[in-house]
């Protein structure tokens, strides 16, 4: 009987001793209640805690946590339905009022956080919240931090997954996102071709405005040229009466009967053996030979003059 | 019951069973009971004719005791190194020390201050948007600041 109520004692010691030993791991808070009122909260490691008086109340997670906020339909200041998910990262600072100033901590953090994404994605439309999305979670932060403050505990980001408008209206975005490139595109097209016309007509402008010069140019040139010939012709032939005037009408005449020999000189010439030369007026090669003959006469009679008087000269 | 074997034997054995049982199992409590085991045996070793109850009761004492030794002797130099991280999982006193910009004036003791990405809750003398202030303690999550020099 000794021995049993031996082995008894010794069986309650273990037990009283196992609950007087507690660890609390790292990462996590217990709260402390002595007969049911929260006295204290222990720190991660070893405590001992007299048994029968003093409990172990919450045992709080003090690490960062990750809460899904499950997809909901929402609807948008211009009446378009939405779904929307998100996260939420929290983390408990003060594990005494997280544990005792809220009833279901994740539960209410969730509820919070949905019921406001209703909020401000209500006061936007669809094209804002799709475009928004980091105006959405800072908006979401700031109500939600405020909000769960009382509960010692301190939301650090808030996410939105994803917002996912309903199937039609995403294919009526894709259209409309299409139509307005096409538009551009056409446009660029239009643009385009009336560039072109625009500076086609203007190269044949140009072109025709070039040629219209350039034959101006040419006439001009061209009576620059008859006038400067006509004035040629004109000092030539003074030039040429001017000798006849102060010559002799013979000089000419030399002129036109060499040119004129040599003119038949060169038909004489002409490869076609056909060809049968008729002067065309003897006399006037004859007449023009009298001209020479003149010539002659006239200078030789001048030769004998001064001979002559040179004879009439007595030698000295 | 234990008439064939001497009795601090069986001390021994269950002490040996204890340390062992703490190796693989969790919470750290068997490690006491066995020293006090272990020491139980000793005094039956040394007092030999001790009833059973009286072996009992000592055992209870000594395992006691060695919590008591623990707690009085040991504890206080290991919690002297308080390891490489003494602010791991205590996000707000990770903020003692550090400098930030207030986000919105603080009114009547409370405001806001820009930390990271986030706004925390501030308590400190009143202060006008953009001072810069100095965490310098914290209740569970606000911080309380005074204006940096």
């Amino acid at each position: 009987m000794g021995s049993l109520l031996a082995l008894v004692v010794v069986i309650v010691a273990i037990i009283v001793i196992a609950k007087l030993v507690r660890i609390v791991p790292q990462g996590y808070e217990w709260t402390v209640e002595r007969f049911g009122k929260y006295t204290r909260t222990l720190t991660p490691g070893l405590h001992f805690l007299i048994p029968f008086i003093y409990g172990i109340g919450r045992k709080m997670n003090m690490m960062e946590q990750v809460l899904d906020v499950p997809s909901q339909d929402v609807i948008t200041k211009d009446n378009a339905v939405v779904r929307v998910d998100g996260v939420v990262f929290y983390q408990v600072l003060d594990a005494a009022k997280a544990a005792y100033e809220v009833a279901n901590l994740e539960q209410a953090a969730l509820a919070l956080v949905m019921t406001n994404i209703r909020t401000v994605l209500g006061s936007m439309d669809l094209d804002e919240s799709l475009s928004q999305r980091d105006a959405i979670n800072a908006q979401l932060l700031r109500v939600v931090d405020e909000a769960t403050h009382p509960w010692g505990v301190k939301v650090n980001r808030i996410e939105i997954k994803d917002i996912a408008p309903p199937r039609d209206l995403v294919d009526s975005m894709a259209r409309q996102m299409k139509a307005e490139r096409e538009k551009r595109a056409q446009i660029l097209e239009a643009e385009g071709l009336r560039q072109a016309a625009i500076l086609k007509a203007d190269g044949e402008k140009q072109s025709a405005i070039l040629a219209a010069d350039g034959k101006k140019e040419a006439a001009f040139r061209e009576a620059e040229a008859r006038i400067r010939l006509a004035e040629a012709e004109a000092q030539a032939t003074k030039l040429v009466s001017d000798a006849i005037a102060s010559g002799d009408v013979n000089a000419l005449n030399y002129f036109v009967a060499n040119k004129y020999v040599e003119a038949l000189k060169e038909m004489a010439h002409s490869p076609n053996q056909k060809m049968l030369l008729l002067p065309v007026e003897a006399t006037g090669i004859i007449g023009s030979l009298a001209g020479i003959a003149e010539l002659a006469k006239e200078s030789l009679g001048q030769q004998q003059d001064k001979n002559a008087v040179a004879r009439r000269t007595p030698p000295v | 019951m234990f008439a064939d074997v001497a009795t601090h034997y069986l001390w021994w054995i269950l002490a040996l069973l204890l340390i062992g049982a703490e190796v693989l199992l969790p919470g750290y409590f068997m490690l006491w009971i066995g020293l006090g085991a272990a020491a139980t045996g000793l005094l039956t070793l040394l007092v030999p004719g001790l009833s059973v109850i009286a072996q009992a009761v000592a055992f209870v004492v000594l395992a006691f005791l060695s919590c008591a030794a623990y707690w009085y002797l040991l504890r206080p130099r290991l919690q002297r190194e308080d390891g490489d991280e003494p602010r791991l999982n205590r996000r707000g006193e990770q903020n003692i020390g550090q400098r930030y910009v207030l986000a919105e004036a603080i009114v009547n003791g409370r405001g806001k201050a820009r930390v990271g990405d986030g706004l925390w809750l501030v308590s400190g003398p009143d202060l006008p948007v953009g001072t810069t202030v100095e965490v310098v303690a914290v209740d569970g999550n606000t911080l309380r600041v005074k204006p940096a020099a």
